[in-house]
């Protein structure tokens, strides 16, 4: 059985290595069917792969400490590989027609190979460490795909930006290694979970968490993702939306035995999901960008996630995880056939109308949106539901009735504002006057991709509910959760409200492109609209704090400190001051020596009659 | 037996064939590359089998060999190598190759070449000497043959760089000689091995632990001896920078694992805070300095400086991970600041420019190059996969545990180098190779040439082994490792 779970690995990994090496050279029909046969033979193998563990060889051995090339899959791995490859399938098709006549044709499918084959170590992993290889590869095929087309340099700017601003996350993760590592002497996950606590416990679960942070662009690390929107679209939907980005809720659910000793730990975890959903929720109302709406997106629903996993529960996380793959990709892929018909246009101000143009497109981008939004009978209500109620549950009940309601009311007004973005959204692009461009033609392989992702987005929460997602991890859980948690106890005045609060964002957007229209734009006019307006609009100014807190300041003291003690303090003061005073006192000498050879020759022969005295000392002695 | 004498001939047939080169009158140019490339090739192919042959070994110190030399003063020719040395003296000769293949076009001299060689058996000798003063030889005859390279063949202010090159690492190399002799004279002996049991008072260790100390730390260079390394890099001729990042720099790493570290335990112990402190500082304002600078050869010549920093710090952890991190990290530091230097190097001989904003857009004209480059880049910022990350993590998690009280504090700092060397690297990337060509005449760049590839291929491939793979060297270091801690 092992040989299944190595085979699913070295599937994409050979796709990789074939169209890395020889794409150039194959015809672009060939590069494709190796692209994509790749994930596909993985999530056939996916399927039919039981749970199994296997130690493929010693990587680093120092000593009797030994980090092995070890994987295992469970339950949640299983999950995770399912939505990686299906998801990354489907993507691979979509790009086939996304991509077509582009000169990097190979070099794109290569990298794609790459990246599932890195994220599916990732989720496989059974040591941190190897985890971590996963976890900064994805990073990289991030950053080679965010800047695909390098020629323009801001895309290649969006590239650099992902990979530092990911870095200063993995810092964390490493300091979290560390101190794991110093403690419990190896970095086997199945290690650790068993693990009793230490003092240093929550440092690392705090460390780990901010490394999730940069991987799921939570805050305050989530400023590189609207960014990476410079990718191709497909890219956005599979690195940026399904999969990559999942990481870190993958990750802490992952170790969730280890943050389970520590509620405070859990309740941070909260809070910055909490606040990231709420805070990206805005974000998304004030942009104009089709897809940079959709990355913000992508962080706020994310914010969803680590909260049911902050909850314990692992089913609502990766349940919403699952479906949030399929609506979120759908929106994308949408976006792109959208981009794609005219031209690479991306501001949503200057398109509309394009229901009747595209109605493939708007009906998917419907489909899609009712999912996001929560609304009935789609995928995303039911997974949002599972998150809002176990929140609910757990937090009343084990932190405080305050904080149980503060997260709760958190979300529910996400739910409210993504209903306001997602609908806007729609309002700007589909409806309104129909522009006179001429579209492109989609690609039949696009139209596949997303015919199928929106019958996921309907119907995938049925299948999603038949996998084997644990409600939690039986023998680690604290007796209490598991009265608490269950999945029969529902609230229909949650269920309710939660629905309100969808619908109260659809009919607001009504409201606002019809009836309320004057009075919104006046609205925006009044000194205190125009200033809220200003500071949405801007994004709270986020990127320019970072800039002047840190990017100018640390450029600023290096230049300083290189300056003041390289070239002052030592060369000048130090060094040349003293050499000039040997030139004086050498003087005479100087005339003599003519050339640079001869000051070498001198010194060479100053050595070796020292050699010579001091030997004779020696012999003396 | 065998064995033995191959070792006897890795050392000494460089310097032979270069003095028999240097004599006989009239041999063309063509003649003398040749020579110098079929000398290299053997050596290296001799080190492949040694190091094949070499698990296969009881001792430690394997392959030995012993002859008297002066013998008033128990001076011997004593060569052998152990784990650490045989790792070192394979990059050595590696690197000894490629740079003989990278200056095959742009340097005709005879001499050039005949120095190069006279470097190489340098090299070799110190990380195979046993004998004290035959490692004091060895290890200045690799930096009069350094000083005329770069004082020769350098660039425009080469006379400023080589002589602030040969102060400082003279100036240290004399005081280490002052601290050989007072060991030859205390115990009667110049061998290394028997360098255990010398019974010196704590006074005496200390000022010791300090001629040599700073003999190496120059050498490193450790912060804040670091500044003639700069200019020396900006200076030289690729194949010096390739050498001189590359190996000679290890030497002061490898003379603290080979003497300051076993021979004087108690000094150790009272410097460690001291030296720790300076490791950690040299990597993080190494990373700084490199964040700073306009010139891409200066810019990985600090880069150096931060990664020799943390080569400092994981050996005066003084556990078997930092340890065997930091002896790893000597070979990976070697890999990939080697290729880093040659590929400045190629595209340096193309457009005579190497300033981070003279180019842009090149990874449109230059494909190959651009692949190498973000592969070798990558290594250097130690992502993991490749060989950089696995020696870093093991310096750091070995550090974390250091008995020294701080040293938690001190690994978490050197951590964040990571972070800065993704600054710098990326940077340097994006400047040259992303965006549109800008200056017109770059538009007729070609791609790496063959022989260019020829000797990038097998860093190349070795980055991306040892980074899956670096039990190949963690297994020939780490008896080694165990016995000097």
């Amino acid at each position: 059985m092992e040989i299944l779970a190595v085979l699913i690995l070295a599937c994409p990994l050979a796709g990789f290595l074939i169209n890395g090496l020889l794409g150039r050279y194959c015809r672009n029909y060939f590069v494709s069917i190796i692209a994509c046969s790749a994930p596909f033979a993985s999530f056939i193998l996916s399927i039919v792969t039981p749970y199994t563990s296997a130690k493929i060889f010693e990587w680093i051995t120092v000593g009797g400490v030994s980090f092995d090339l070890a994987i295992k899959i469970d339950s949640i791995t299983q999950v995770m590989l399912l939505v990686i490859t299906g998801v990354g399938f489907i993507i691979h098709i979509y790009s086939i027609g996304y991509m077509k006549g582009d000169p990097g044709y190979w070099r794109y499918f290569a990298y794609l190979n790459l990246f599932i084959f890195l994220m599916l170590l990732l989720v496989m992993a059974d040591n941190l460490l190897v985890m971590f290889i996963g976890w900064e590869g994805v990073g990289l095929c991030s950053y080679l795909l965010i800047g695909f087309w390098y020629k323009d340099i801001l895309r290649a700017d969006a590239a650099k930006k992902a990979f530092i601003v990911n870095r200063v996350g993995d810092f964390f993760f490493i300091i979290g290694m560390m101190i794991l590592f110093s403690w419990s002497g190896s970095l086997n996950i199945s290690d650790i979970n068993i693990q009793t606590s230490s003092s240093l416990t929550p440092l690392v679960c705090i460390f780990l968490f901010i490394g999730a942070c940069g991987k799921s662009a939570q805050f305050p690390l989530y400023v590189w993702l609207p960014d990476a929107m410079a990718g191709p679209t497909p890219v956005s939907a599979l690195i940026h939306a399904a999969t990559m980005v999942t990481a870190g809720v993958y990750m802490v659910a992952r170790l969730l035995p280890l943050y389970m000793n520590f509620l405070g730990v859990l309740e941070i975890i909260a809070v910055i999901g909490a606040f990231s959903a709420l805070f990206t929720s805005i974000l998304a109302i004030g942009e104009n960008n089709i897809k940079r709406i959709l990355a913000y997106s992508t962080i706020s629903q994310l914010g969803f996630m680590f909260c049911g996993v902050a909850a314990g529960s692992i089913k609502a996380g990766f349940f919403h995880l699952s479906t949030h793959a399929f609506f979120k990709a759908l929106l994308f892929l949408t976006a792109g056939i959208v981009i794609h018909a005219l031209d690479g246009e991306e501001d949503i101000r200057k398109m509309g109308g394009l229901r009747k143009r595209l109605p493939l497109a708007f009906w998917a981008f419907l489909i899609g949106a009712l999912s996001l939004s929560g609304i009935p009978p789609f995928s995303g209500f039911f997974s949002k539901e599972e998150i809002i109620h176990s929140t609910y549950h757990i937090f009343t009940r084990f932190m405080s009735p305050a904080f149980g309601y503060l997260i709760t009311g958190i979300l529910l007004l996400t739910t409210f504002f993504t209903s306001v973005y997602i609908f806007r959204l729609i309002a700007i692009t589909f409806f309104g006057i129909p522009g006179t461009q001429k579209l492109h033609r989609t690609d039949f392989s696009m139209n596949f991709a997303v015919i199928v992702l929106s019958i996921l987005s309907i119907f995938g929460w049925i299948l999603v509910n038949r996998w084997d997602i644990p409600s939690q991890y039986p023998q680690f859980l604290l007796f209490e959760y598991d009265i608490a948690y269950s999945p029969v106890h529902t609230l229909p005045s949650l269920v309710a409200l939660a629905i309100f609060a969808s619908l109260a964002g659809l009919v607001v957007v009504f409201l606002s492109f019809g009836p309320l229209r004057k009075k919104i734009s006046e609205l925006l006019t009044t000194k205190i609209g125009g200033f809220f307006n200003k500071i949405v609009t801007n994004k709270f100014y986020v990127d320019e704090i970072y800039e002047y807190l840190f990017v100018l300041p640390l450029n600023m003291i290096a230049f300083v400190l290189w300056y003041i003690i390289d070239q002052v303090i030592i060369d000048t003061v130090l060094i040349n001051s003293s050499s000039a005073l040997l030139y004086l006192l050498s003087g005479k000498a100087r005339k003599i020596q003519t050339g640079l050879v001869n000051l070498a020759v001198a010194i060479v022969a100053l050595g070796v009659v020292f050699i010579i005295a001091l030997i004779f000392l020696l012999k003396h002695a | 037996m065998l064995e033995s004498s191959l070792l006897l001939l890795i050392v000494f047939a460089p310097l032979v064939s270069s003095l028999l080169l240097a004599i006989i009158p009239g041999l063309k140019p063509s003649f003398v590359k040749s020579a110098g490339l079929v000398m290299s090739v053997f050596i290296l192919a001799c080190l492949s089998y040694l190091y094949l042959t070499y698990h296969s070994q009881s001792e430690i110190l394997a392959f030995k060999v012993d002859y008297p030399w002066i013998k008033q003063f128990n001076i011997h020719i004593k060569l052998a190598v152990d784990g650490i040395s045989l790792s070192m003296m394979f990059l050595t000769s590696l690197l000894s190759l490629i740079s003989i293949l990278c200056s095959l076009n742009s340097i005709k001299d005879k001499s050039f070449y005949i120095l190069l060689l006279l470097i190489e058996t340098g090299m070799l000798g110190t990380f195979a000497a046993f004998d004290l003063f035959l490692f004091y030889i060895f290890w200045e005859l690799t930096i009069i043959p350094m000083y005329f390279i770069i004082g020769i063949w350098g660039g425009p202010n080469r006379i400023y760089a080589c002589i602030k090159f040969i102060i400082y690492t003279i100036a240290g190399s004399l005081l280490m000689l002052v601290g050989i002799i007072y060991i030859a004279l205390s115990g009667n002996t110049f061998d290394i091995t028997q360098l255990k049991g010398l019974s010196l008072s704590t006074t005496e260790e200390n000022i010791l632990f300090l001629l040599f100390f700073i003999a190496f730390a120059v050498k490193v260079p450790l912060f804040p001896f670091h500044t003639w390394l700069p200019d020396a890099h900006v200076e030289a001729p690729t194949a010096g920078s390739v050498l001189l990042a590359g190996v000679l720099l290890k030497m002061g790493t490898y003379g603290f694992l080979r003497i300051a570290v076993p021979f004087f335990p108690q000094a150790v112990e009272v410097f460690t805070p001291f030296i720790m402190i300076l490791s950690v500082v040299g990597v993080i304002y190494g990373a700084m300095m490199a964040m700073a600078q306009g010139d891409i050869k200066k810019l990985v010549a600090y880069s150096s400086i931060s990664h020799m920093g943390l080569v400092v710090l994981g050996i005066f952890s003084l556990n078997l991970i930092s340890v065997q991190g930091a002896t790893l990290e000597m070979v990976n530091h070697g890999l990939s600041t080697g290729a880093l230097f040659l590929l400045v190097g190629i595209i340096y001989e193309r457009t005579h420019r190497r300033g981070v904003n003279d180019f842009g857009g090149l990874a449109s004209k230059m494909p190959g190059y651009a692949t190498i480059f973000m592969i070798i880049a990558l290594s250097s910022i130690g992502l993991p996969g490749l060989n950089g990350f696995v020696s870093e993590i093991m310096i750091l998690l070995g550090s974390f545990q250091g008995s020294y009280k701080l040293a938690p504090v001190f690994a978490c700092i050197a951590a964040f180098g990571i972070v800065l060397s993704a600054i710098y690297m990326l940077r340097l990337y994006r400047n040259v190779f992303f965006g549109k060509i800008t200056v017109s005449q770059y538009e007729e760049l070609n791609d790496i040439t063959t022989l260019e590839g020829l000797y990038l291929l097998p860093i190349v491939c070795l980055v991306m082994l040892l980074g899956v793979f670096p039990n190949i060297i963690l297994y020939v270091t780490q008896k080694a490792v165990e016995f000097i801690i």
